[in-house]
């Protein structure tokens, strides 16, 4: 595409979607969520955002949505880091058949595949009896309406995303820059970590971005196998919109997701400028 | 620094061998260069010596001590790549610097041996830079920095220099034979191109099909190359297969008959030729002369009548092709005169300037069937 000849009226239907789908329900969101409570108060009311974290409630889905956002991109980021290497290094004859498999999670709705994991999970499913027979416990123990039942979920979803962001920088890998680094003695794990890991370090970051938010705004997955009791910022916003229709305290959990994410994008960003500096 | 031994090594990809049945040594401090159209095996035997692929067979020895069994981390070979290999993300400081501190050098010595070698193959200041800010001809010395400065057994270089244009490349090659003099290091050196072989090499090891065609000092291979695939590869622009005939009285020249011709050459031989064999001449040993005006000499046996086909001009001569009724194919004459096309010619074919080539396969193709 050369420059300029391309015309800017071809994005105006998108860029207008944009306007009205995205900025409008945000503008709306700060709206609502920082009315005043007493009909006295004046706009904007933080009473309602800050007022989340005296309940412990609030305090509670706060904390567990970041500790199982952060569980979730490390598992994803270790267990799939060597899928990727694999996938990377097989034949594309092999390549085809994996990549189907990594992006198998997709391809299934969130409602089958939590009821598959409660099934997997449950006092009597096939992890429990597993151990069980490990002799690694004596009686089933809970791995499902739980924490560990939304991390196995999350993960299983988002451990794509980690891979393929992988994978996109692992093929472009020039095996001569391996060789080189061979050649001048350096081990087989001497190569991983010093030529290899900076060599991925853009694909390592887009994943750890993609999974991270994606993990704190999933709403199916730890509904369903997260069970009652342990609500994370995404259900509780749920039940106050939907059970007690409390719009306003609804609108202000929806303020900290949001803070939340431009916070860590810019985290993000900053790490990666840092980073990145030497590719230019 | 170490001799390079390899002896009957092969390699098989699939059912395709790439390599088959490669020999030859390369003296210690010693420059050798692999020559050979691409597919012809060379890089494959360069990568088999560097030890990023297993061989099927053979055997590969670097002062007089097998490396089969080595991984290439403990070979201690410097390599250059033909895209340089640069570590991206790393400073040319620490590019350099890779091969010392894996080899655990003290941090003083690495400093000392890494400007030392950044020195050697006369590199600016740019110790602080990243290889992405550095030119073509810039990134190749650092890649030779980086290879040499861990005073490697043997330096393999992977046609370094086709990365370069024409200028950076002549420069670049007077540049590599200085560096290898002065280190002395013994080096295989993997092109294409027969004119960087013949002026960096001790040694020219032609390849073809996988298996070494031909293998001498430049010189030697130039004046008298063995083969008509290794005479055609170093330039040698006409090849007519012929049958030996008569010898002369004084046992010092022999009349080959050309195969779908007339002609009949006289060409002078030291030793008795085999029956069927290649005719080879360069451009620039035939004379040309206007059509009947030739004296003396020239009214010998190797004279030949023709016509311009056509003619190009080069800047330092005029190439001519000239049909002759006596040869099957046209004749690739060079002159500093004119003539125009359709203009009759004569050609004279020097006795002493015409080689028997021992016949053999086509140059081209990719590899042989097992």
């Amino acid at each position: 595409m050369s420059g300029g000849r391309f015309p800017a009226s071809l994005a105006t239907p998108v860029l207008l979607a944009f306007a009205v789908f995205i900025v409008a329900p945000c503008v709306m969101l700060l709206v609502k969520g920082l009315e005043p409570t007493a009909e006295t108060g004046e706009w904007p009311d933080f009473t309602n955002v800050l007022g989340l974290f005296d309940s412990k409630v609030g305090q509670q889905a706060l904390n567990r949505t970041i500790r199982i956002s952060v569980i979730v991109t490390l598992i994803c980021l270790v267990a799939g880091y060597p899928v990727a290497l694999f996938v990377a290094r097989c034949g594309p004859r092999w390549r085809g058949l994996l990549l189907a498999v990594v992006i198998f999670p997709f391809l299934i709705s969130a409602v089958v595949r939590a009821f598959g994991w409660t099934v997997l999970l449950g006092d009597s499913g096939l992890a429990n009896k597993g151990l069980i027979a490990l002799g690694l416990i004596d009686r089933p123990i809970a791995l499902v309406q739980n924490e560990i039942g939304i991390i196995v979920g999350e993960t299983h979803l988002l451990m794509p995303y980690m891979i393929l962001s992988l994978l996109a920088v692992l093929q472009r890998i020039d095996p001569n820059l391996r060789h080189a680094a061979e050649s001048l003695g350096a081990s087989p794990a001497s190569v991983f970590w010093r030529i290899v890991i900076p060599l991925t370090l853009p694909g390592l970051l887009t994943g750890t971005l993609l999974v991270f938010s994606l993990a704190m705004t999933a709403f199916a997955t730890p509904f369903l196998l997260g069970g009652g009791r342990t609500p994370i910022l995404t259900t509780l916003l749920y039940d106050y919109a939907f059970t007690l229709f409390d719009w306003r305290l609804a609108a202000s959990i929806g303020i900290v997701l949001l803070i939340l994410g431009i916070l860590f994008v810019t985290i993000h960003r900053f790490v990666s400028s840092r980073g990145m500096r030497s590719y230019g | 620094m170490s001799d390079v031994e390899v002896s009957g090594v092969s390699k098989r990809y699939d059912d395709l061998w790439a390599v088959k049945g490669v020999s030859f040594t390369a003296p210690a401090g010693s420059f050798t260069s692999l020559l050979g159209p691409s597919g012809c095996g060379k890089t494959t035997t360069l990568r088999l010596i560097a030890g990023f692929a297993a061989l099927d067979e053979g055997e590969v020895r670097i002062g007089g001590r097998s490396v089969d069994a080595l991984p290439p981390w403990r070979r201690n070979l410097g390599v250059v790549f033909q895209n340089y290999a640069l570590f991206p993300f790393m400073t040319v400081f620490d590019n350099v610097a890779f091969g010392l501190r894996r080899r655990r050098v003290p941090r003083g010595e690495t400093a000392a041996r890494v400007a030392e070698a950044i020195d050697l193959v006369g590199l600016p200041d740019l110790a602080q830079r990243y290889p992405r800010q550095l030119s073509g001809g810039q990134q190749q010395r650092v890649a030779l920095a980086r290879a040499l400065v861990i005073r490697p057994d043997v330096l393999l270089l992977d046609e370094p220099l086709s990365n370069l244009d024409a200028k950076l490349r002549a420069e670049m090659r007077f540049e590599l034979k200085r560096i290898q003099r002065e280190t002395g290091v013994t080096s295989i050196f993997v092109t294409h191109d027969q004119e960087e072989a013949l002026t960096l090499s001790d040694q020219i090891v032609v390849m073809n099909l996988g298996t070494v065609a031909g293998a001498a000092a430049p010189k030697a291979i130039w004046e008298r190359p063995e083969s008509a695939y290794v005479a055609d590869f170093l330039g040698v622009e006409n090849l007519f297969p012929g049958t030996v005939g008569d010898t002369a009285a004084d046992n010092k020249t022999v009349a080959v008959s050309v195969d779908a011709g007339d002609a009949v050459l006289h060409v002078a031989v030291d030793r008795p030729p085999d029956r069927a064999v290649v005719l080879g001449i360069r451009s620039g040993e035939i004379a040309i002369r206007r059509g009947g005006g030739i004296a003396d000499e020239a009214d010998g046996p190797n004279a030949l009548d023709g016509t311009v086909r056509e003619f190009t001009y080069i800047g330092s001569a005029i190439v001519y092709q000239v049909d002759c009724p006596d040869l099957p194919a046209p004749l690739i004459a060079t002159a500093q005169e004119q003539f125009s096309v359709g203009e009759r010619v004569r050609l004279h074919l020097p006795p002493g300037a015409v080689k028997l080539l021992r016949p053999d396969a086509p140059p081209g193709g990719s590899g042989a069937r097992p």
